[in-house]
């Protein structure tokens, strides 16, 4: 295996008690059995599980030439679940990482003071972060860009919501959100871990005739489900939701934005304070917002004009929109400056849903997209993030050949959740584009390092195990809300569960 | 002359009016081997004859290098090639020993050869008017071309012979034919990369046939001069061409042999880390110049540049320099700093930190928009004074290896 074509052979050990930090050499052997990304993130969370880690990790194909090779993940135990999740990064944030020298972070223990830490030319440094505490995540990005010189400087952060014990903080990348909706921000927080600043100037060898292949590959996912199709709007739009609710969205579109080598452009920035058709750079700082976060548009959609607004302060304070979008809707609250005032009360104290009364599915806040049976069984399971479509985002379950039991519909989903975290591949993607399959993902990942091995069965089975792993592990806090519960349901899961073991 | 290569005492000029194309010819040195490499300033120029064989002289302010080095340099220069010392010049290292009525100038006329790049009437610019010309006296000197052009070396030149080959061009003389000079390459043709700064007919009249490079033998030395930069590390025919006339100058009878003709690419494996620990002091030394390396990367997306006297500095010089250092802290070789004392070592860790800090008030600046040429001024100096004292450590290391 040629593993200098996928990673550094790094990992970074943060022992924030100790203040320390330590790299461990990421081996062959790891790689062989777990492959990359969560699956290795797991094997260091089960490793190290009396320090309650976070682990922040780069997949095999990160930063690669593969297609969407844009990902990485975070692991840790949730907040909110009470179990260990997998949040996926994407953007820029997982190259970055793997290219300052580090393939993975693994994060001990809590600090007594706030400390940020500085990743960049595999060296890593663990800094005070009081000039940056209390900060917002706006500010706390302008000013870690600012002092380190350089706007591509990638941050994982948190703002005051995560600082202030907020059980539906969320990390951000960058200045936009993420797609954690299990209360990362806080875990993030309690450890007194205020950002990770991340600047990659490394590089990565090729193996002979893989660009080939990878440019093969991406030109056939353009011409295929995403032919023409581009922003967050139109995977709305795929999803079903009502065109009349799309549109005061579709009216502020100022332009669209690819993560890392994705041939779809997943992120769409919406103006807010200056004319959507504005071509020269506006004088104000933040004109507009980017929306990164289908889930969270979608729970705020209620909010109509306002959402954008409304948004746009949700990601300053570095709060889970989806949450914010249901605590809202509990409390009534529909008018933009009443709903600005609420979220910056949400921030500012241990807001929690349960205590909230609102409704959830083992903590975690609903996903007001689906009432079909597998998209409940994905939420019950409760692995990875549902702020991912809970679904096929190009032509339907038809189009992936999956037939109509839920839990067959639920591991669809699953296994391309696994396969994308532990290769690295954007989550979306892997729903967007069925020609994208996992037999291909596996071929890519076996011609990038030379290795035999990695085959579609391989994947699929370290895929599967990292699902029933993950699952097992923890205890879980909520509990099925009453409408869901179901002996379908059960039935379902118990099934899916099954299926793991064979 | 007759030295082997790992004993022949080469010096590189990095002193007053000299830009960062330095750096082109230590890398070259090093990828050839040569065994005793310098780095010379102006003070050292007196005892240049005794102490080197070899003297390279790349591209800067060829004013300002005259000034820095006077007459007594000149001086130094001339009993340097009489006893023996081969002297290659490119871009303002060629312009340097050439016929001038102008002081200082004029205290360095070794060679009588005219440019052609000279002329009152400036045509009409392009792109690039900063990089376009100088003024010199009531004429200027303009460059019609800049980067990549086609040479044609010269029937007899070892191993090169009758080839034409690409090399960069930043500045560098056209010669006209003269009876002081052997020519040794013309130009003769440019490419797909070449920039052109005027009219393509105005380009192919100013350096088409025109001497590219060229020698002249003074006493038992040998002043070579090149207007191209051969010595540009992204071109290895052009360093091998350097490398045969380095070797035809000590080893004239010796048959050539070239490293780079016919060579394929081959794959360049990486070293992986296997999280072998590093001193402290030596992680304080690669965290300055990683954060100066980054800050320099983002610089280079702005749109800027200074007045440092005649020449005109961008962001990329700044990344230029910092990888000078940069490359040497990576890769198989051992770690240059760790035999040093741990008093020499802090002088450098301090020294890299004082002009990171220069480094990042002048990005400051330059994001408020605040006038930054002398501060650039004066951090171009640290800079090169940090890259200076950090080769200056490594190559001795270097010899201590070699034994």
């Amino acid at each position: 295996m040629d593993l200098e074509n996928a990673y550094m052979g790094r990992i970074l050990v943060v022992d924030l008690n100790e203040g320390t930090c330590e790299e461990e050499e990421l081996t062959e052997e790891m790689v062989n059995e777990h492959i990359g990304g969560a699956a290795i993130n797991l094997a260091l969370y089960k490793q190290h599980v009396d320090r309650n880690p976070i682990i922040i990790g780069t997949g095999l194909l990160t930063g690669t030439f593969t297609p969407s090779s844009c990902a990485g993940v975070m692991t840790g135990k949730s907040p909110v679940t009470g179990r260990v999740c997998h949040v996926p990064l994407s953007w820029q944030t997982a190259v970055e990482l793997k290219y300052s020298g580090y393939d993975f972070v693994l994060v001990l223990g809590e600090s007594d003071k706030p400390v940020r830490l500085w990743l960049h030319d595999e060296l890593a440094e663990l800094a005070d972060a009081k000039e940056v505490w209390g900060q917002d995540v706006w500010k706390t990005t302008d000013k870690l860009r600012y002092e380190h010189g350089d706007d591509y400087v990638q941050l994982i952060g948190i703002g005051p919501a995560g600082e202030k014990g907020c059980r539906i903080a969320q990390i951000s990348e960058g200045a936009w959100g993420s797609r954690d909706v299990f209360g990362l921000g806080l875990a993030m927080g309690a450890r007194k871990l205020k950002a990770i600043a991340m600047r990659g100037l490394g590089s990565l060898e090729v193996a002979d005739g893989f660009f080939d292949e990878c440019l093969e590959a991406q030109r056939e996912l353009r011409k295929g489900a995403i032919f023409e199709k581009q922003g967050l709007v139109a995977l709305l739009d795929a999803l079903g939701l009502d065109a009349a609710d799309l549109e005061p969205i579709k009216q502020k579109v100022h332009r669209h934005s690819a993560s890392f080598n994705c041939a779809y452009a997943a992120n769409t920035y919406l103006m807010i304070d200056e004319p959507p058709g504005l071509l020269k750079e506006s004088k104000q700082d933040a004109p507009g917002l980017l929306l990164t976060d289908p889930a969270g548009v979608i729970s705020l959609l209620f909010l109509k004009e306002g959402l954008p607004v409304v948004l746009r302060e949700i990601n300053r304070l570095g709060l889970d929109p989806v949450a914010c979008g249901a605590l809202l809707k509990k409390e009534g609250v529909a008018e933009v400056g009443e709903a600005v005032k609420r979220v910056q009360a949400f921030a500012g104290e241990a807001t929690d849903l349960e205590d909230a009364g609102v409704e959830n599915v083992y903590g975690i806040a609903p996903w007001p997209l689906s009432e079909a049976l597998e998209a409940r069984l994905i939420q019950a399971v409760s692995v990875f993030s549902h702020a991912v479509p809970l679904s096929p985002l190009g032509g339907g379950w038809a189009d992936v050949s999956v037939g109509e039991g839920p839990a067959e519909r639920a591991q669809w989903w699953l296994d391309r959740m696994a396969v994308s975290s532990i290769l690295g591949i954007c989550p979306i993607a892997a729903l967007l584009s069925p020609e994208f399959t996992i037999e291909k993902m596996a071929e890519l990942g076996a011609k990038a390092v030379d290795w035999d091995g990695l085959t579609k069965e391989a994947l699929l089975m370290q895929a599967r195990k990292l699902v029933k792993e993950t699952h097992a592990l923890g205890e879980a806090i909520g509990t099925v809300p009453s409408s869901w519960a179901s002996s379908d349901l059960d039935g379902a899961l118990e099934k899916l569960r099954q299926g793991w073991e064979g | 002359m007759e030295r082997d290569s790992d004993s022949l005492r080469v010096g590189v000029y990095v002193g007053e009016g000299a830009s960062h194309s330095w750096t082109w010819f230590v890398d070259l040195m090093e990828k050839y081997s040569y065994g005793h490499l310098r780095l010379i300033e102006e003070d050292d120029f007196p005892r240049l004859a005794p102490e080197q064989d070899v003297l390279l002289v790349s591209g800067g302010d060829t004013f300002a290098v005259a000034r820095a080095l006077e007459a007594p340099g000149a001086r130094a220069l001339e009993n340097f090639l009489q006893r023996g010392g081969l002297y290659i010049g490119s871009c303002a290292g060629a312009y340097l020993p050439l016929n001038s009525s102008k002081a200082p100038l004029n205290t360095f006329n070794f060679v009588k050869c005219r440019i052609n790049n000279l002329t009152r009437d400036l045509p009409p610019v392009h792109q690039m008017p900063l990089k376009f010309s100088t003024r010199y006296g009531c004429d200027y000197i303009y460059h019609p071309v800049r980067e990549d052009v086609l040479v044609r070396m010269e029937e007899g030149f070892p191993i090169w012979g009758g080839r034409e080959v690409s090399v960069p061009l930043y500045g560098g003389p056209p010669l006209n034919l003269s009876e002081d000079i052997v020519p040794r390459a013309f130009y003769a043709g440019f490419t797909e990369r070449t920039r052109f700064l005027t009219e393509k007919e105005i380009a192919k009249t100013v350096y088409l046939g025109k001497v590219a490079a060229c020698e002249k033998s003074f006493g038992k030395g040998r002043m070579v001069l090149l207007g191209p930069h051969f010595e540009h590390p992204w071109f290895p025919e052009g360093n091998d061409i350097i490398h045969q006339w380095i070797e035809l100058h000590v080893h004239p009878e010796r048959p050539a042999v070239s490293t780079e003709m016919n060579k394929k690419p081959g794959k360049k494996k990486q070293r992986v880390c296997r999280a072998a620990p590093t001193p402290q002091i030596q992680k304080d030394f690669k965290r300055e110049i990683s954060n100066m390396r980054i800050r320099a990367h983002a610089m280079t997306r702005q749109s800027v540049h200074w007045q440092i006297g005649a020449k005109v500095y961008e962001p990329e010089k700044i990344l230029h320099f910092v990888d000078a250092i940069w490359k040497r802290l990576e890769g198989t070789r051992p770690p240059s700093l760790g035999t040093l004392s741990k008093g020499l070592q802090e002088v450098l860790v301090e020294q890299a930190a004082e002009c990171n800090g220069l480094l990042k008030s002048l990005a400051s600046k330059i994001d408020s928009r605040e006038d930054s040429e002398d501060l650039a001024g004066e951090m171009f100096a640290s800079l090169r004074a940090l890259v200076v004292a950090f080769l200056g450590v490594y190559f001795s290391r270097e010899e201590e290896l070699r034994g």
